[in-house]
């Protein structure tokens, strides 16, 4: 008897946890977006303001996100120092890919450190600030559907976890 | 550390060519690279090519062809992939690196409202390689003071003898005093980068440690501005022009004295650029430094006062 009390208990447990850990994971997708915003914005004063280069602009910035961001931006900047790492283009993508397999981000997200490629030190101030705004109203895009993702979906996965969780005490009881 | 400076900049054939060359950095006076031309080394005077297996020779035809995507990387690389943070320099027609080595550019203009606003479509560069001398002026040290306190100096000469590196260690020593002299203030307004070697606002040459750098700021500009906001007792620039009188006679009214280059030759070069006609009647320089072609960067042909009596000629002193 105490056996199965304890299986049931754990069973509604894990569960539960499993849906609250998918819940939580649509949260910091926001979260996370949100950070990306606020980086782009950084970038954009750097650049506007001190006319900064890339590398000094993402060192500058990296002491003021929060991470993955913040890494990403200290060794992007550190190989584009380097210089004989590769171009900007070449050392951006390879960043990229870590941040994006490594901290989870999804894969639609390529799309807007793509852009960020391709546009970044290109022409003018101009243009880098106009793609740097581009970047972010497009992350807020991302921010509003992965916002409503978590209000639909996050309780969805709450609820589902501790269903699950207490059919399964049932049918071990 | 001229090598770690200089070979970064370049795409990665040409750096593994210069690896394997290893030409003599110390001597090496600049670099010129054309598209579909022969890379040229000038190391004392004498012109080297870089050749396909990595050797140096005299021979042009041994020469490595450049290409545009060459000349392309090395500007990219020295903007650091940032050339909206070098319109400004770009527009001028140059760039400097860090050492203060300064990378010339030519290619065509692209004009905007009778200004040209940046170039495109580069086909050469002149790499010049910045040689900071430490100890250079110490000889001609006596003339830059009248009495005990230091007097306007200009030194002049023409491109490549060594102005800079002149002016640059006058500065150190003016800032840095000795035993007979106090140091003084020094404020270095340095346009190009290439006095002070400034890199993210480090100098990496040796100015002293009473000098203030101003830099990437117009000279006019900074000469104001410095004189209101740092109080400097020496004011230094290179390669002054008509554009700089006045901003360089409201620094003499503040009683702040000029340590200052020029381009020129001969002094009837220097009495016929008319801008600078009124200060030599006025008498405000009280040193004119001449240099001349020669081995060592910064070789002093001559030194008049200011009623151009000569104070030093070589083999002769007074």
């Amino acid at each position: 008897m105490y056996l199965k009390i304890i299986g049931c208990l754990f069973c509604l447990g894990a569960a539960a946890t499993i849906g609250f850990l998918k819940a939580e994971e649509l949260k910091s997708r926001v979260r996370r977006l949100e950070e990306f915003k606020r980086m782009m914005m950084l970038l954009q004063g750097e650049l506007r303001f001190h006319r900064a280069t890339l590398s000094e602009a993402f060192e500058n910035v990296s002491k003021r996100v929060e991470e993955p961001f913040a890494g990403f931006l200290e060794e992007t900047a550190e190989r584009l120092e380097e210089r004989q790492r590769g171009s900007f283009d070449e050392v951006w993508k390879e960043m990229s890919k870590k941040l994006l397999y490594t901290e989870g981000l999804q894969k639609e997200d390529e799309q807007l450190l793509e852009l960020l490629r391709s546009s970044l030190g290109y022409l003018d101030l101009t243009m880098q600030t106009e793609t740097l705004n581009l970047a972010m109203v497009q992350t807020e895009e991302s921010i509003r559907l992965a916002k409503e993702q978590q209000e639909t979906r996050g309780k969805l996965y709450q609820t589902m976890g501790v269903t699950v969780g207490a059919l399964l005490a049932l049918l071990i009881i | 550390m001229i090598k770690e400076q200089i070979l970064p900049v370049f795409s990665s054939r040409i750096r593994m060519l210069l690896e394997q060359a290893d030409p003599d950095y110390e001597r090496l006076q600049e670099l010129r690279l054309r598209v579909n031309q022969p890379m040229i080394l000038q190391q004392n005077g004498k012109e080297l090519y870089l050749t396909e297996d990595g050797q140096l020779c005299d021979s042009y035809k041994k020469g490595i062809c450049i290409t545009t995507k060459d000349i392309r990387d090395i500007i990219d690389v020295a903007c650091g992939y940032s050339g909206y943070a070098f319109e400004e320099e770009i527009s001028r027609g140059y760039l400097t690196i860090t050492g203060g080595h300064r990378i010339g550019l030519a290619g065509r203009a692209v004009m905007a409202e009778g200004a040209i606003q940046t170039l495109k479509h580069f086909s050469a560069l002149n790499i010049r390689i910045a040689h900071p001398v430490t100890g250079c002026a110490e000889k001609w040290k006596k003339y830059f003071y009248e009495g005990n306190k230091p007097c306007h100096v200009l030194i002049i000469s023409p491109p490549g003898c060594g102005k800079t590196t002149l002016l640059r260690d006058a500065v150190r020593i003016l800032s840095n005093g000795d035993t007979a002299h106090q140091g003084v203030t020094v404020g270095v307004v340095d346009e190009r980068a290439e006095i002070a070697g400034t890199y993210r606002g480090l100098a990496t040459h040796d100015l002293g440690m009473r000098t203030d750098v101003l830099d990437g700021c117009p000279k006019a500009m900074g000469m104001e501005m410095l004189l209101r906001s740092m109080a400097p007792k020496v004011l230094a620039v290179d390669e002054i022009g008509i554009q700089d009188v006045s901003s360089i006679e409201n620094a003499l009214r503040c009683g702040c004295k000029l340590l200052a280059t020029l381009h020129g030759e001969t002094i009837q070069d220097f009495l016929e650029k008319p801008g600078f006609r009124k200060l030599v009647e006025e008498r405000v320089f009280e040193r004119y430094i001449f240099l001349k072609q020669g081995q060592t960067p910064g070789e002093v042909g001559c030194i008049y006062n200011r009623n151009f009596e000569i104070l030093w000629e070589e083999r002769v002193c007074i």
